[in-house]
């Protein structure tokens, strides 16, 4: 097919175009045609014109007050949303680990001892039978007390380094 | 996309009051333009204007609040997003709404249709031109541009008219509405085409104004 008659055949196409009823080898047709012809750019714009004065010309119908204000909030927050994550930030905080894994070793580490110890209790008092029973609540008080203090100060390293983490990134903002 | 482009909202943007013809300006455009600065109160301020025009656009074609209402969504988000493509240049800025919200309402149609089989909605196709009651609620401008409109419509002969609305309303391409009509392809494209033409010409001064 020529320029000419290519040209001549989107042309009739145009109208199409912008009712956006086109599929197909038309639509290639026109879309292949328009980036490199400004004269069928120019009439395909002004036929988007006449659908826009069509949709401007409808009788109004009128939307419920209540359910667009809602929608309008809507928009506005998740418009602010998106400007907010859009800012460019300082760069991500280096990855932590899984909370689940670190917690779970320290869970693991807990559960063991406290086994082992109550292990050795049981077998104590199966060879020196009878036990002082004080003694026995003496001992796994202590084991729950060692336990905890443990896991504390874990837990207190833990956000110390996360402080210094978020101080540092803070810095780094200000700096920019 | 301007996502990582956003700069802080400039608070020095004008008015949103200004007309076209106190600046020559499209206070849609540069509502836009202040959008795509990342200005959320233009998007507010374009919302309160054109929130009820999209709604209608919508729901005539879809005959669904609710579907109306999750394209006006649509569309506004649209906006927000593309604003930085908007050339004002090609179009103006309610021109450019316009035809996304009718774009996202007829994504929705024909979606519908396929769901539903197609013949059932293009052939309960409402014409809201030919309505004899002048609907509620309209100023006097868009009153006085729907009877331009319905002039412009009129003067059409009947069979253009026609074609046009199925597709217009229905988005039924060339060979859809060919089929239904049980006319040749060619007549159809011909139809719209001299449609679109006249209507061209007849609507050009009620092109890019203000509602």
């Amino acid at each position: 097919m020529s320029d000419t008659s290519l040209h001549a055949d989107v042309e009739e196409l145009l109208p199409g175009a912008a009712l956006e009823i086109l599929d197909g080898e038309d639509l290639a047709r026109v879309q292949s045609h328009i980036h490199t012809c400004a004269e069928c750019r120019r009439m395909l714009d002004r036929y988007r014109q006449v659908v826009g004065a069509l949709a401007q010309g409808l009788p109004s119908q009128v939307p419920d007050p209540a359910r667009y204000q809602l929608l309008r909030r809507r928009l506005l927050d998740r418009a602010r949303g998106a400007s907010l994550t859009a800012v460019p930030t300082s760069p991500p905080l280096p990855k932590r680990r899984p909370v689940r894994e670190e917690g779970a070793l320290t869970r693991w580490t807990g559960w063991g001892v406290a086994a082992g110890l109550a292990g050795l209790l049981v077998v104590h008092h199966a060879i020196h039978r009878p036990l002082a029973y004080g003694w026995l609540a003496a001992g796994l008080l202590a084991i729950v007390v060692l336990t905890l203090a443990g896991y504390a100060v874990r837990q207190r390293r833990r956000l110390t380094a996360l402080q210094e983490r978020l101080s540092r990134a803070g810095g780094d903002r200000d700096d920019r | 996309m301007k996502t990582g482009q956003r700069k802080t909202p400039p608070h020095s943007s004008p008015p949103h009051h200004v007309s076209r013809t106190d600046t020559g300006v499209d206070p849609d455009a540069a509502l836009l333009r202040r959008m795509a600065d990342g200005e959320e109160a233009a998007l507010g301020v374009l919302y309160d204007k054109w929130v009820e025009r999209l709604h209608t656009v919508a729901f005539w074609i879809l005959q669904d609040a609710d579907e109306a209402e999750d394209v006006v969504e649509e569309t506004f988000w649209q906006a927000w997003r593309n604003a930085d493509r908007y050339e004002r240049v090609r179009s103006a800025g309610s021109t450019w709404l316009m035809v996304i919200a009718r774009s996202r309402a007829l994504d929705r149609l024909r979606a519908r249709r396929r769901r539903e089989g197609w013949t059932a909605r293009a052939g309960a196709l409402i014409d809201p031109f030919t309505d004899e009651a002048s609907p509620a609620g309209e100023t006097a401008e868009t009153d006085e541009r729907h009877a331009r409109l319905n002039d412009a419509l009129g003067a059409l002969p009947e069979e253009q008219r026609r074609v046009l609305e199925l597709a217009f309303f229905g988005g039924l391409s060339h060979s859809e509405i060919a089929a239904k009509t049980a006319q040749p392809l060619g007549t159809i494209k011909t139809r719209i085409r001299l449609a679109m033409d006249k209507l061209r010409q007849r609507l050009a001064h009620l092109r890019e104004q203000e509602p």
